[in-house]
């Protein structure tokens, strides 16, 4: 059930060239400036670009070829756009039922209690959407795409129309629905902090072309504050046991971390940024500070860019993270690859992303504190 | 001229007014939705034709439908031929030049209309699973709304008030092609301006009331869009 595209469309000053595959479950995030081709990707794939040649694959079936165009009605899309796009003269139930009706058997990408509940729109069933704000619509459109029985879901940058308090509550509905869906999802956004909290794969794009892709924890350097800054995204999940005194245990590819439940907010499943100039180094079997974010590793090479401080390439389960060190340390603790240490990280970015227990309008996850 | 002729003739306005724009609807629709959506450099050509009543005094238009329509004309002639009659001075010519006549006064608001609609929310539909037709009907219809309720009273007033075409494809046959306004112009030419007064008033109220209604109508539409 993968995404094959193989795109060309050209217009006057502008060409989108995509050849990509894109994997067939998870969130495929599209992450680059605006007019990099980002909205225009997603419309082409959609069949909205009459303009677009070449290949659209989705899980076996052929939407477009040399030889054929499928019309956007005969493509198994739900598409949410960058504004609400209700249609007017229908009530909530009314825009829903558009899309049932058309979807034929089985409906619903989800459970439609499910998608309904997540998005907290039950009670907004009977109104107009003139009646809604921004982001009760913007809920509406999701819950209507997903009404529609799409065999991909494509989202224009949904939360790009909502203020930041919105955004915060719409964020981890988004991420809580798109982790139990079993289509690939193909995420348009030009914000870091979205891609990384919600993004599985993250593809970027300039100038009509896909210059980099890779997971999120590989992307996330790239994402925040460019290539060579290092950061990474951590994903946790809570462990049945849990820890007392008001903190959690998650456990990550690197090891077990514990958070305050404060920050967590009774979430299954988080996701947290990791920026190298907040790590430090321990070093030595007696290092154990009262701190707890200590993951073990081992180094994989040293790095001197800078006059007073050093980096140490620490290898972390999969991923290699680039601890600071100052050049004083290095000269009393001579280290060689392969030995092992400790990283400690001072402080963890929760992100707004993660499956929560029972989102929902009627107690909304209060944004995250931003450092 | 007796009273109860009167009354035939605005009778028979009506059921002109009534019939043209039943029939403008079902042609004017898909043209001005041709018009709203197609990207066709040309469509200005059609755009004038369509106007070209809007401008053109009465007089000319039913001159040349006379000539058309006629026993000798083009389409006189060829319904002749194939065993049926000329056109002119019948309630049918009267019904053709009215819709020639009406047709900017139900295109224009129509196209209007089908612009405002603008492309997303038929995207929307298409995206949803709806095919073109289905698009149309479920979607662009129903948010065109009230450019249907506008073009079918202006297309209904302008006919009622019609002259000139109808003077000279229809003639003055009561209960045939006698309609109210010609009626008017009657009395006035036989001095009987109390019989005048009276359908004048007649089709004053009737024509202040239609726009009433649109123009009502309209000012609900806007304050259900703004919402509570």
């Amino acid at each position: 059930m993968s995404v094959r595209v193989q795109l060309v469309l050209e217009r006057p000053g502008f060409r989108l060239e995509v050849d990509t595959g894109f994997p067939g479950r998870g969130v495929s995030g599209l992450f680059g400036p605006s007019g990099s081709g980002k909205t225009t990707l997603l419309r082409a794939i959609a069949g909205l670009e009459r303009g677009a040649r070449g290949r659209v694959e989705v899980g076996g079936e052929t939407w477009q070829d040399g030889s054929r165009f499928l019309p956007p009605h005969r493509r198994r899309v739900g598409f949410v756009f960058q504004e609400p796009s209700l249609f007017p003269h229908l009530r909530v139930r009314g825009n829903l039922a558009y899309a049932e009706r058309r979807a034929g058997r089985g409906g619903w990408a989800l459970p439609r209690e499910q998608v309904l509940a997540v998005l907290g729109i039950e009670s907004l069933l009977d109104r107009f959407p003139g009646q809604l704000s921004l982001g009760e619509q913007q809920r509406v459109a999701m819950a209507r795409a997903l009404a529609s029985r799409p065999h991909l879901l494509l989202l224009d940058e949904p939360l790009a129309s909502l203020d930041a308090p919105r955004k915060d509550e719409i964020l981890p509905l988004l991420a809580g629905l798109q982790e139990s869906l079993r289509i690939p999802v193909l995420h348009v956004s030009h914000s870091p902090e979205e891609m990384l909290a919600l993004a599985d794969e993250i593809f970027l794009l300039e100038d009509g072309r896909i210059r980099a892709s890779g997971s999120v924890a590989a992307m996330a350097g790239w994402l925040e504050g460019g290539k060579g800054s290092g950061a990474v995204v951590l994903r946790g999940r809570r462990r049945a046991a849990g820890a007392a005194g008001g903190e959690a245990t998650f456990l990550t590819e690197w090891g077990p971390v514990l958070l305050p439940e404060g920050e967590v907010r009774g979430r299954e499943a988080v996701r947290f940024l990791l920026r190298p100039e907040e790590t430090s180094l321990l070093v030595g079997e007696g290092a154990r500070s009262s701190v707890d974010h200590l993951l073990d590793g081992t180094v994989e090479s040293l790095e001197e860019p800078g006059a007073t401080t050093a980096r140490v390439r620490v290898r972390l389960a999969g991923e290699v993270l680039p601890v600071p060190v100052p050049k004083a340390f290095l000269e009393t603790h001579p280290l060689r690859p392969g030995d092992p240490v400790r990283v400690q990280l001072h402080r963890l970015r929760v992100l707004p992303g993660g499956v929560g227990k029972a989102p929902g309008p009627a107690a909304p996850p209060a944004p995250e504190e931003r450092p | 001229m007796s009273e109860s002729g009167d009354w035939v003739a605005l009778g028979l306005s009506l059921r002109l007014a009534a019939v043209t724009v039943v029939l403008l609807l079902l042609v004017g629709t898909p043209l001005a939705w041709w018009l709203a959506r197609t990207s066709w450099r040309g469509r200005f050509l059609v755009e004038a034709v369509v106007a070209l009543p809007l401008v053109l005094p009465p007089t000319v238009l039913g001159f040349y439908l006379l000539v058309a329509l006629g026993p000798r004309g083009p389409v006189g002639g060829l319904l002749e031929a194939l065993g049926g009659r000329s056109l002119a001075f019948t309630f049918e010519g009267l019904v053709i030049g009215s819709m020639l006549y009406s047709l900017p006064f139900v295109v224009q608001p129509l196209q209007t209309a089908f612009h405002g609609v603008g492309g997303r929310p038929l995207e929307v539909a298409a995206t949803l699973g709806a095919g073109p037709r289905d698009r149309f009907l479920t979607v662009a219809v129903p948010l065109a709304r009230r450019g249907f309720l506008t073009a079918a009273v202006l297309g209904f007033a302008h006919t009622l008030g019609e002259f000139g075409v109808v003077l000279l494809i229809g003639g003055n046959l009561p209960g045939e092609t006698r309609v109210a306004s010609i009626a008017i112009y009657d009395h006035v030419e036989t001095l009987e301006y109390g019989k005048a007064g009276i359908l004048s008033a007649v089709l004053l109220g009737l024509s202040l009331f239609l726009l009433l209604v649109v123009y009502g109508w309209g000012g609900r539409g806007r304050r259900e869009r703004v919402g509570p």
